[in-house]
């Protein structure tokens, strides 16, 4: 009788054994999937938060713009720029910068001024939908401005409320004029919230007397693409300019992502290890206790390699259907969690990590990866669990075998 | 006799018993392991935010939560100190005048951020004081020194001994400026505070805003043990009381570090719990087939005369000896090891790099473990109770042997 | 921490463009002391600073300044009228150009307050402000507010006497005492020989390097008080720009209530 089938037959001969093991391998690799999904997603949201909410992932300055943050550092041209920019398949949106001094009543609040173009903003980045009262800049908006939310506790402000804004516009008089507060935004970071303020850059062209010039651009794309690669593509359409990618300009983040990816190994290994031992468990157990059983079958007659052959047989075929069921139940939860996240809002509705804060709910991702890799530990530990039982199994004498334990 | 019998039965099967015992010393492994690194990683931070800001209990103003400002201040700080001190908890307990003001050098101004302590009492109450690069703290308590961010320093263009002016309000209301010399330079590598934060003496600082020799802007204390923070922070808030404070733990005062750090451990019992499940499940799946495959044998003890109920006694009996035996190998594994993380640590350096910063606080990736014995304990309780809740199945099963039938078994 | 840019004068200087405000010392102001004797140059040094301050020290005035600002930027020419009362009190308002006309600026004692016309709104200057540049010159806030003395503030030796560019000066070297709360490592100050006025101020830091240099011309005598009428400011490390005010006209010991210099007159 061919192995296969005889393998199948025995499977189900003893079918509370195999359900058994079957079940602990299912189990052992829905835990794994979901765990996978899970880290996966959580150090995606990390890398992608940062990148989403307000550095997209490449920047452009002036070469000596970001030593003094001076106003008369700027990116001349920016129009030619954003259009070849633009052609490259690059997301664009650009910034104005210049630091003043907000007053409401009694308080006051040093601020640093960013001139956006409130729709390319929308696109590009996270920021235009993180409010948390009141409502984004519309184009057309002349005297509107939102605030970080720390300043607006500051200033002691609600939208709208009218704050006097002051600052040395670039033709050297006292600029002064008076805003109405649209809007005030969650964490973003700890810059933006303590001292943010943003407003059309028309309004901040008047305000600031400066007619011409961007500080800032801000390069994101869709996709896996290469970070660096991405970047030098950027830096040889804006040739003399300076072009950093997000990692770059803020190092800590940087570090960040890569720390919490680094941190989670430990753990890792600790389920990995634990889940290792139950699928080591569970075959070592169906194995083992089949010896005696196989001695009678060398009694009768059967080759040792035939013995090896089905025993391995068993096994592959429990694995896999393990598998099957495994991966089902695994999938459905991870994609459920991805669906939704895992809402930890209740504790607090953002958390600000080296700067930069993000949703506090936690999105499982389930990618190719984060299902083959766990299929293909599985297999690979039922095998390394199934080798020396079946081994012993073919080679024993008869006589031993059956009077195996 | 059952004991003796479950005993026995044990060591006749010595493959199927070492199995099962290797299955519950690794998950007691793991699980101590796990909860070890994980209550150890938060610990610290949390106790590195202690350090950096205003400890893991903080007395201060009532009303200085909403308006942080200069002009309210509590009184009576060193017979509070003194009482505070006296409490077993209390690791130690420091008077801290904190504000904001401009520094100023002939090269540029920066806004800053002043801490006042006394130089004595510092010691390792200050995360800047731990990460001093050129000079020192070491002055009296009123001298006008300050000690300065390496970040800082690079923009006002000052080294050791260089004159910096503090400019900002006092009590009243009124601008006031202090000269002070550059004593020491710190880095931490973390650009909040080595580019805003300075230190100074707390008399001085208590001079130029025009406070009495007892008032400050809060008492931060720093406890042996971060889990007793809220404890001990309602134990000391009648006496906060009494001198126009309130007591705050730390989670009051660094709400998003505490939320983080409630993430953190969130997840971390998630990966527990999911570690337990698999343990269990590995344990109940040996137990489960050691007596799927002694059938013949249960039927030629019940064809003896075992009731079903002595059966299942028996099989739980072997159950608590694997328990017991295991957990006892597990604790002889695990401890060394344990004790070696919480040492050493495990050193991620060389993955990561040299240090870290979470929130603006700095510390070095080496996980250590913590060693809060009564977690632990809770940790191998659970394990043993797990074990024998495994086997009420198998238990159970065993005792539904029908004797012929399991006598005809193979 | 704001707005960017402009070092800060030592307040003395700014204090000198205050004593144009409001000079007019009943105490008239006579020559130098005739001392042969070099071991007095300490208490010589004192005398002539101490004189320095006591310019400044004065009842009132009024007068017109304007204050041209030039960068490598931009180039502005304000015009101002400013009275004063005493060393506490005084009120600059902006003339020219247009765009600014109505800005002022108030100080009593220690407190200062900046008015926008354009937005009708009153600033009180904090802390965090002082560092800011006055109305976008080479000027502080921090200078219009603060006050101190060389005479009491310093230790000064005089270092030089003689003939310097075919005049006759006296050049005095000024460290800031122990505990005074100024940034700058010294100053060099040159008089006139024959009458003691001011000719210059060279601000050094710490490193003893030049950080800026404040320059006197054009004098005056009015109701028997010696004034510099040109005054100008030049950072060292900003080739090309400076900061100059010079006095169109100028009344001393004029009548002006103190109830003059208050937040209300601010608006006028």
């Amino acid at each position: 009788m061919n192995t296969w089938r005889m393998a199948w037959r025995n499977i189900w001969r003893a079918k509370r054994r195999s359900l058994v093991t079957m079940a602990a391998t299912a189990f052992a690799l829905g835990t794994m999937i979901f765990f996978a999904g899970w880290t996966t997603g959580f150090s995606t949201q990390i890398r992608d938060s940062a990148v989403l909410m307000t550095m997209g992932h490449i920047q452009i300055h002036h070469p000596e713009f970001r030593d003094s943050y001076s106003i008369y550092k700027f990116i001349p041209d920016f129009e030619s720029k954003i259009k070849a920019l633009k052609e490259a398949q690059f997301k664009i949106s650009y910034r104005l910068y210049a630091n003043g001094l907000a007053a409401f009543e009694k308080s006051s609040a040093g601020v640093q001024i960013c001139g956006v173009d409130a729709d390319l903003e929308k696109q590009t980045i996270q920021l235009p939908n993180h409010l948390l009262k009141g409502n984004w800049l519309d184009r057309t908006d002349k005297d509107g401005v939102v605030l970080g939310r720390y300043l607006s506790e500051t200033l002691n402000v609600k939208t709208g409320d009218t704050i006097v804004l002051v600052s040395q516009a670039a033709d050297g008089s006292m600029a002064n004029n008076l805003y109405a507060v649209r809007g005030i935004l969650k964490n973003v970071s700890e810059d933006i919230d303590r001292a943010g303020l943003f407003m059309n850059t028309d309004t901040f062209r008047e305000f600031m007397s400066f007619p011409d010039g961007v500080h800032e651009i801000i390069v994101s794309y869709e996709g896996d693409r290469d970070l660096n690669a991405a970047a030098k593509q950027v830096a040889d359409i804006v040739p003399d300019m300076e072009v950093k990618t997000w990692r770059q300009i803020s190092p800590e983040l940087s570090d960040l992502s890569n720390y919490t990816e680094t941190m989670l190994i430990p753990f890792l290994v600790i389920f990995y290890t634990a889940v290792a031992i139950l699928i080591l468990n569970a075959m070592l157990m169906a194995v083992y206790e089949r010896i005696r059983e196989f001695g009678i079958m060398k009694a009768i007659g059967m080759q040792p390699l035939r013995v090896f052959s089905v025993l391995a047989a068993e096994s592959l075929f429990m694995t896999t259907i393990g598998t099957i069921i495994g991966a089902a139940f695994g999938l459905a939860v991870a994609l459920h969690f991805q669906k939704v996240g895992i809402d930890f809002t209740r504790f607090s509705d953002s958390i600000t990590l080296s700067g930069v804060a993000f949703e506090n709910i936690w999105k499982v991702k389930v990618t190719v990866q984060s299902v083959v890799t766990p299929i293909l530990m599985l297999f690979v530990m039922s095998a390394v669990a199934t080798i020396y039982p079946a081994i012993k199994a073919s080679v024993l004498s008869p006589v031993r075998a059956m009077r195996h334990l | 006799m059952i004991w003796k019998m479950a005993w026995r039965n044990l060591w006749r099967s010595k493959r199927r018993t070492i199995i099962t015992l290797v299955s519950i010393v690794f998950g007691i492994f793991l699980a101590v392991i796990h909860t070890g690194l994980s209550d150890g990683s938060y610990s610290k931070l949390i106790d590195m935010a202690a350090l950096m800001g205003a400890g893991h209990v903080t007395i201060e103003p009532i009303g200085y939560r909403k308006q942080q400002n200069i002009e309210i201040f509590i009184t009576g700080v060193s017979r509070m100190i003194a009482a505070i001190k006296t409490r077993p908890d209390v690791l130690h307990a420091s008077a801290r005048i904190v504000g904001q003001a401009m520094a100023a050098t002939a090269e540029d101004s920066s806004g800053v951020g002043f801490v006042g302590i006394d130089p004595f009492d510092a010691k390792g109450q200050l995360v800047m004081l731990n990460h001093i690069i050129e000079g020192s703290f070491d002055a009296p308590s009123n001298a006008s020194v300050v000690v300065i961010g390496a970040g800082l320093a690079k923009k006002l263009g000052v080294k050791l001994k260089s004159k910096v002016v503090i400019t900002t309000t006092d009590k009243s209301g009124e601008v006031v400026s202090g000269l002070f010399r550059v004593c020491a330079i710190f880095k931490t590598g973390s650009d909040a505070a080595d580019k805003y934060s300075i230190v100074v003496p707390i008399d001085s600082i208590r001079k130029l805003v025009g406070y009495g020799p007892e008032d400050a802007s809060q008492i931060a204390v720093l406890v042996h043990d971060q889990r007793k923070a809220k404890r001990v922070a309602g134990e000391l808030s009648a006496l906060a009381e009494k001198h126009g404070g309130v007591s705050l733990p730390w989670f009051d005062v660094i709400p998003t570090l505490a939320a983080f750090i409630k993430i953190k451990s969130t997840s971390n019992y998630f990966i527990q719990i999911l570690v337990f499940l698999l343990i269990a499940a590995g344990i109940f799946n040996t137990l489960l087939m050691s007596v799927l495959e002694r059938f013949r044998e249960f039927g030629i003890m019940m064809a003896m005369g075992m009731t079903p109920y002595r059966l299942w006694k028996l099989i739980l009996a072997e159950a608590s000896f694997l328990a017991v035996v295991g957990i006892l190998s597990g604790i002889v594994f695990t401890a060394p090891v344990f004790c070696y993380l919480h040492t050493h640590g495990l050193d991620m350096r060389g993955l990561v790099g040299q240090k870290m910063s979470l929130y603006g606080i700095m510390f070095d990736p080496v996980i250590r473990t913590a060693l809060f014995i009564d977690r632990e304990l809770i940790v191998i309780c659970g394990v043993f109770v797990l074990v024998l809740i495994t086997g009420l199945y198998p238990a159970i099963i065993a005792s539904k042997t029908r004797p012929v039938d399991a006598i005809k078994t193979l | 921490m704001i707005f960017r840019g402009r070092k800060r004068a030592e307040s003395p200087c700014i204090g000198i463009f205050l004593f144009i405000l409001f000079i007019g010392a009943a105490s008239s102001y006579a020559g130098p002391s005739k001392s042969a004797n070099e071991n007095q140059s300490d208490a010589d040094a004192i005398a002539i600073l101490t004189k320095l301050d006591d310019l400044w020290r004065g009842d009132s005035s009024h007068g017109t300044v304007m204050m041209n600002i030039k960068t490598i930027h931009w180039d502005r020419n304000l015009e101002m009228e400013v009275w004063s009362k005493g060393t506490k009190k005084s009120l600059v308002r902006v003339l020219k150009p247009l765009k600014e006309k109505g800005t002022a600026t108030l100080k009593n004692g220690s407190e200062a307050y900046n008015y926008l016309p354009q937005t009708d709104r009153t600033i009180k200057l904090t802390s965090a402000m002082m560092m800011a540049s006055w109305l976008g010159s080479h000027f502080t806030n921090d200078d219009l507010v603060k006050e101190s003395r060389f005479s009491e503030d310093y230790t000064s030796k005089i270092n030089f006497k003689g003939n310097r560019d075919g005049q006759d000066i006296i050049e005095l070297t000024c460290i800031p005492k122990p505990d005074a709360a100024i940034v700058w490592g010294k100053l060099i100050i040159v008089v006139r020989k024959s009458d003691w006025a001011p000719l210059s101020i060279a601000y050094f830091d710490d490193d003893g390097v030049k950080k800026r240099e404040m320059t006197f011309a054009d004098y005056r005598t009015l109701k028997g008080k010696l004034v510099p009428l040109r005054m100008k400011m030049v950072p060292m490390d900003k080739p090309g720009e400076y900061t100059e005010l010079v006095y169109e006209n100028l009344e001393l010991d004029i009548d002006v209530s103190d109830q003059f210099f208050s937040i209300n007159q601010l608006k006028r």
